[in-house]
C-alpha cells in the first residue's frame, strides 16, 4: 500500500539557540522515493534541522514528521523508519567492522537469522566483507564512510538522512558512495541529504532546497531551481560555430527580442537566450533556414553552484 | 517501512549441512549462541570492547599477581604456624583489600567512564537513535560492570578458599563479606552510571569524573577498614535472628534506592518530551511504603521479643529520615517543567478514579509538590497509626519520654516545613521560568541557598546583636533543623518547642501552599488528548495482527478496553 502522507514533511519548523536562530520558519515536503538536496553553507541550519528529524533535538516550536510520526511526539516510531548518518563518525575502541554492524543489528532489535542476512546484505552492499575482522579504528575516512552508511541502513529505515556523506572523502570514495546512494533511492528510500559538492547533488537529487541563516530560501526540482527560482524565465547561455565567419548570425540574432549579450569571435558566437527548450530549437531551425552553415549549437544553463550564489547573494558571509 | 528486500548471500543459503552427529560442544555453543541472542545489545558490545581493553587486562592480570605475591608473602610470614595457628582472616583480609580495590574503585569508575566517553565521542547519539530504551542502556551498562566484577571474583576466589583451609574464618563470613563487597560495588555502579547520566557537559563530566575518583578511594579505604572489624570482631553472626532482620531492611534500603537510582539514571538518557518522571514517583511511593512497613515489622518484633525498646524514636527516624527524602524529592519534582508534552497528555487518567488517584503521578512541578507533601502528611499519620496500634498500654505513657502530644508537635512542624520550604521554591522556579529555563541542578541550588537563608539569616542577626546568646527563639522559626531537633526534644527527652511556634509553621506552610494551588488547579485540568490518527491507524493494524477479538482492558482505572 502506498502511504498518501509524505515520507518526510517538516511545518514550520524553528529552532532557537538563545538569540540565534538555527532554524527559522523551515517548511518543506519529500514524498517516498525522492531525494531531496539540503544545500546551504556552514551554520545554514542544516544539521541542526537534519538532527530534529533524526530524534536527537527537538524543536523550539513546529513540527517535523516521518512517515506520517511526528518527531516530538512519537519518536520512537519514527527511529524505526530511519536511518541517519552524521557528519562525525563515532569510534568506538575495541571493535571490529562486524561487531559494530552486529551491534547495531542488535541494538534494533534483530535477532537470529534475520539480524545475520541483515549484516550480510549490508557488507555485501557497503563492500565490506573484506575488512569484517578489521578493528573500526584503524578504517580510512572513505572506508569509514561506507561503515557509517551500513549501520545507517541495517535495519532497512525507508528514510535515510544523510549529513555531508562524501565530506573529506577522495574521488574514488566518492564516486562509490554516490552509486550506493544510487542504488537505496532505486530501492525506494526516501533520501536527504546534504552536500557542499553541489554537482553530485544536481546528478542524484529530485528535490532541492537552500536553506541559508536557518530560512529556506528555495525549494523545487534542480531544474526549476535552476531555471526558475526566482519567477525569472529560464536562461541559458547559447554557443554557435557558424562557418563562414560570425558577424552575419551576430547581426541577424541581435533582431530577435530573445537574445542579449552577443559575443563574436571568428567563426563563434555567443549570446544569452531567454526561452524554454522549444524556443531554443525554434532558434537554431531559424538559423538554418536563414541559410547560416551551423557547424555546431551548444545550449548551457547555469550551474547549481551558480543558482546557489545567486540565491544567497547577500546573505552568504 | 519500506520495502527493500534482504536478499541472502550465496555463503549464507548455501551453507553445508553436516552430516556428523554434534559434539557436545558444538551443542553448548549453539545453545549459548541461542540465549546470546537475548542478551541485552548493549552488554554483548561493553564485554567484547571491556574483555579487549588495555584497563581490563591490566587490572586482571594485577589482581592475579598480587594475589600470588600475597599467597607467598603471607605464608612467609606466617611461618611453620600456619600448620597450627588460625590464620585465615589475615590472609583472607589481604585477598580482600586485592579484590576491593578493582570492584569498589575500578568497576564503578569504569562504568562511569563508559557512558560518559561515549557521550564525548558522541557514539551515545548513534545510540540513542536505535529502538533500544534508556533502561536498557542503563542496565546493559551495568550488566557489563557485573560481569566485571564475576571475572575479578573468580579470578581471586581459589585465594579465598585457600583462607578457609587455614582456619580462623568461616564459609558464612567469606560469603557474606564477599556479598556485601559485590553488592556494595554494583551500589557504586549506579551511582556512578548515574553520576554519567547527570553530566552532559563537559565540565560537569571532569567535575564528577574527579569527585567519583576521589569518593570511591575513600570508600575504598572506609571498606578496608569495615572488613577488617568484621573480621576481627566476628560480626557475621548467621545464628542471631537480628542479623538477618538487618540485613534484610539493609537488603530493602539497598534495593529501592539501587532502583531510584537506576530509574533516575534512565530518566536522564530518555527522549525530552517523553514521561521521565511518573516511574520515579511510583517507585518513591513504594519505597516509603517499604519504610514504613519496616518500621512496623521493627516496632512489632521487639514488642513480640519482650525488649524494652523505646517505641517512639522508630518512628521519630522514619518521619526524620522521610521529611529529608521527600524535601530532597520534592526538590527535583517542583523543579519539573509545567508544561506537558502532547506525548504524556495521550496518557493522562480518564476516569473519575484514575483523575483523583493517578493525577499526582503525572509529570509537573505542581503535581510534584502536592505528592511529595501528601506523601510527608501519609508517613506521619501512617506511622503514627502503626505506633497506636502495636504499642501496648504497658509501654505507653511515657515512651521513653516523648509523649503524643510531643509528636503531633513534632509531625505538624515537618510536614509543615516541607511545604513551606517546597512551595516558597516551587514559587520561585515559577518566576524564574519567565525568564530562562529552570535545570534540575539549579532547583536543587535554589532550594539549598533557600534553606541556608532560612536557617543562617536569624542566627547572624542574633549573633550581631548578641554574639553570646545562641538561645532558640521564636526568631527562629525559619529554622527547620533547629526547630525540629527541639520539638521531639534531646534525645526524646520532651519538646521544647512550644505551640504558638508549632502554629506558625503550620500557619506558614499553610499559606504557601494555598499561593500553590491555582497553578496546581491549572495542571490539573490537563486532559487527555487524542491519539494522532497516524498512531491509531497503526495501533489498529497491529491489534489485527495479534488478534483481532480479545476485549482487554489496559489498567483497572481505565474507562474502557481495548480490542486486541
Amino acid at each position: 500500500m502506498v502511504a498518501s502522507h509524505p515520507m518526510i514533511e517538516l511545518r514550520h519548523l524553528h529552532r532557537y539557540f538563545g538569540r540565534t536562530r538555527a532554524v527559522n520558519d523551515i517548511t518543506f515536503t519529500v514524498r517516498r522515493g525522492q531525494v531531496f538536496g539540503y544545500i546551504g553553507p556552514n551554520g545554514a541550519g542544516k544539521t541542526t534541522s537534519m538532527r530534529i528529524l533524526a530524534t536527537l533535538d527537538t524543536p523550539t516550536s513546529g513540527d517535523a514528521l516521518v512517515d506520517g510520526f511526528s518527531v516530538v511526539d512519537d519518536p520512537d516510531r519514527v527511529r524505526r523508519r530511519l536511518g541517519f548518518m552524521p557528519d562525525y563518525f563515532g569510534v568506538d575502541p575495541n571493535v571490529n567492522v562486524r561487531e559494530y554492524l552486529d551491534f547495531f543489528a542488535r541494538a534494533y532489535g534483530m535477532r537470529g537469522s534475520e539480524r545475520k542476512r541483515a549484516l550480510s546484505y549490508v557488507m555485501d552492499f557497503t563492500q565490506l566483507e573484506g575488512l569484517a575482522t578489521k578493528p573500526i579504528q584503524g578504517l580510512s575516512k572513505g572506508m569509514k564512510q561506507r561503515l557509517c552508511l551500513g549501520r545507517t541502513m541495517i535495519h532497512d529505515p525507508g528514510v535515510l538522512i544523510l549529513d555531508e556523506p562524501a565530506a573529506g572523502l577522495d574521488p574514488r570514495a566518492r564516486i562509490q558512495l554516490r552509486e550506493m546512494i544510487r542504488r537505496l533511492a532505486s530501492d525506494g528510500k526516501t533520501i536527504l541529504i546534504s552536500s557542499h559538492i553541489l554537482t553530485e547533488l544536481a546528478e542524484m537529487c529530485d528535490l532541492v532546497g537552500i536553506i541559508e541563516q536557518g530560512r529556506m530560501l528555495a525549494v523545487g526540482t534542480v531544474h526549476e531551481i535552476q531555471h526558475g527560482h526566482s519567477g525569472k524565465q529560464r536562461q541559458s547561455w547559447v554557443r554557435v560555430r557558424v562557418l563562414g565567419g560570425g558577424q552575419a548570425l551576430a547581426n541577424w540574432a541581435s533582431e530577435r527580442g530573445d537574445v542579449q549579450e552577443i559575443l563574436v569571435d571568428g567563426e563563434n558566437v555567443s549570446f544569452a537566450h531567454t526561452g524554454d527548450v522549444e524556443s531554443e530549437a525554434d532558434l537554431l531551425r531559424g538559423m538554418v533556414q536563414a541559410n547560416f552553415r551551423v557547424a555546431s549549437f551548444a545550449s548551457q544553463t547555469k550551474s547549481l553552484e551558480e543558482v546557489f550564489m545567486q540565491v544567497t547573494e547577500g546573505l552568504v558571509q | 517501512m519500506s520495502g527493500t528486500e534482504l536478499t541472502l548471500t550465496p555463503e549464507v543459503v548455501e551453507a553445508p549441512l553436516s552430516t556428523a552427529p554434534p559434539t557436545w560442544v558444538a551443542r553448548f555453543d549453539g545453545w549459548t549462541e541461542r540465549l546470546g541472542e537475548y542478551l541485552n545489545p548493549i552488554l554483548v558490545k561493553e564485554c567484547r570492547q571491556a574483555l579487549k581493553s588495555r584497563q581490563f587486562v591490566l587490572t586482571f592480570a594485577l589482581v592475579l599477581v598480587c594475589g600470588w605475591l600475597w599467597s607467598i608473602v603471607g605464608i612467609a610470614w606466617l611461618g611453620p604456624g600456619v600448620y597450627y595457628r588460625f590464620d585465615g582472616p589475615e590472609m583472607f583480609y589481604g585477598y580482600y583489600i586485592i579484590l576491593a580495590f578493582p570492584l569498589i574503585v575500578v568497576v564503578p569508575y569504569s562504568a562511569f567512564r563508559s557512558l560518559a566517553q561515549e557521550r564525548e565521542d558522541r557514539t551515545f547519539e548513534l545510540v540513542s537513535i536505535t529502538t533500544l530504551r534508556p533502561r536498557q542502556v542503563i542496565a546493559g551498562k551495568l550488566a557489563s560492570a557485573i560481569v566485571q566484577m564475576l571475572v575479578y571474583l573468580s579470578a581471586i576466589s581459589p585465594c579465598l578458599t585457600f583462607t578457609y583451609m587455614l582456619r580462623g574464618i568461616d564459609v558464612m563470613t567469606i560469603v557474606f563479606v564477599l556479598l556485601y563487597l559485590t553488592a556494595g560495588s554494583i551500589g557504586l555502579s549506579i551511582v556512578a552510571l548515574f553520576g554519567a547520566a547527570v553530566s552532559r557537559e563537559r565540565y560537569w563530566q571532569m567535575l564528577s569524573s574527579l569527585g567519583l575518583a576521589l569518593g570511591l578511594f575513600f570508600l575504598f579505604t572506609g571498606s578496608c577498614g569495615l572488613a577488617f572489624q568484621v573480621l576481627r570482631m566476628q560480626a557475621i553472626q548467621v545464628d542471631d535472628p537480628d542479623f538477618w532482620m538487618a540485613n534484610a531492611a539493609g537488603l530493602t534500603a539497598y534495593l529501592s534506592y539501587g532502583a531510584l537510582l537506576y530509574l533516575a539514571a534512565a530518566a536522564q538518557l530518555t527522549f525530552p518530551t517523553d514521561n521521565r518522571s511518573t516511574p520515579l514517583r511510583v517507585c518513591m511511593l513504594v519505597q516509603q511504603l517499604l519504610a514504613i512497613g519496616w518500621m512496623g515489622f521493627g516496632v512489632w518484633y521487639a514488642e513480640m521479643d519482650g525488649r524494652s525498646v523505646p517505641l517512639a524514636m522508630p518512628v521519630i527516624n522514619l518521619v526524620i529520615a522521610s521529611t529529608v527524602h521527600w524535601y530532597v524529592m520534592g526538590t527535583f519534582l517542583t523543579g519539573e517543567s509545567p508544561q506537558l508534552s502532547r506525548r504524556v497528555m495521550r496518557q493522562l487518567p480518564r476516569s473519575f478514579l484514575g483523575r483523583a488517584f493517578l493525577t499526582w503521578f503525572n509529570p509537573g512541578p505542581g503535581t510534584g509538590y502536592v505528592f511529595a507533601v501528601a506523601n510527608l502528611c501519609g508517613v506521619v499519620l501512617l506511622s503514627y497509626s502503626v505506633l497506636a496500634l502495636v504499642s501496648t498500654d504497658a509501654m505507653m505513657p511515657p515512651f521513653f519520654g516523648v509523649t503524643w502530644e510531643d509528636l503531633a508537635r513534632f509531625g505538624i512542624i515537618t510536614v509543615g516545613y516541607a511545604a513551606f520550604y517546597l512551595g516558597l521554591g516551587k514559587l520561585l522556579f515559577q518566576a524564574m521560568r519567565r525568564t530562562s529555563p529552570v535545570t534540575m541542578a539549579g532547583a536543587l541550588l535554589v532550594q539549598a541557598l533557600l534553606l541556608l537563608a532560612g536557617a543562617g539569616i536569624p542566627l547572624v542577626v542574633q549573633w550581631m546583636s548578641d554574639y553570646q546568646d545562641t538561645v532558640y527563639s521564636a526568631a527562629h522559626i525559619t529554622n527547620p533543623i533547629w526547630t525540629i531537633r527541639l520539638a521531639v526534644g534531646p534525645m526524646g527527652g520532651g519538646a521544647l518547642v512550644d505551640w504558638p511556634i508549632v502554629w506558625g509553621v503550620a500557619g506558614g506552610g499553610l499559606a504557601v501552599f494555598c499561593l500553590n494551588l491555582p497553578s496546581v488547579i491549572q495542571e490539573l485540568r490537563n486532559v487527555r488528548v487524542a491519539q494522532p490518527a497516524r498512531v491509531a491507524a497503526e495501533e489498529a493494524e497491529e491489534r489485527a495482527r495479534i488478534s483481532p477479538t480479545v476485549v482487554v482492558p489496559r489498567n483497572p482505572w481505565d474507562e474502557g478496553g481495548e480490542t486486541r
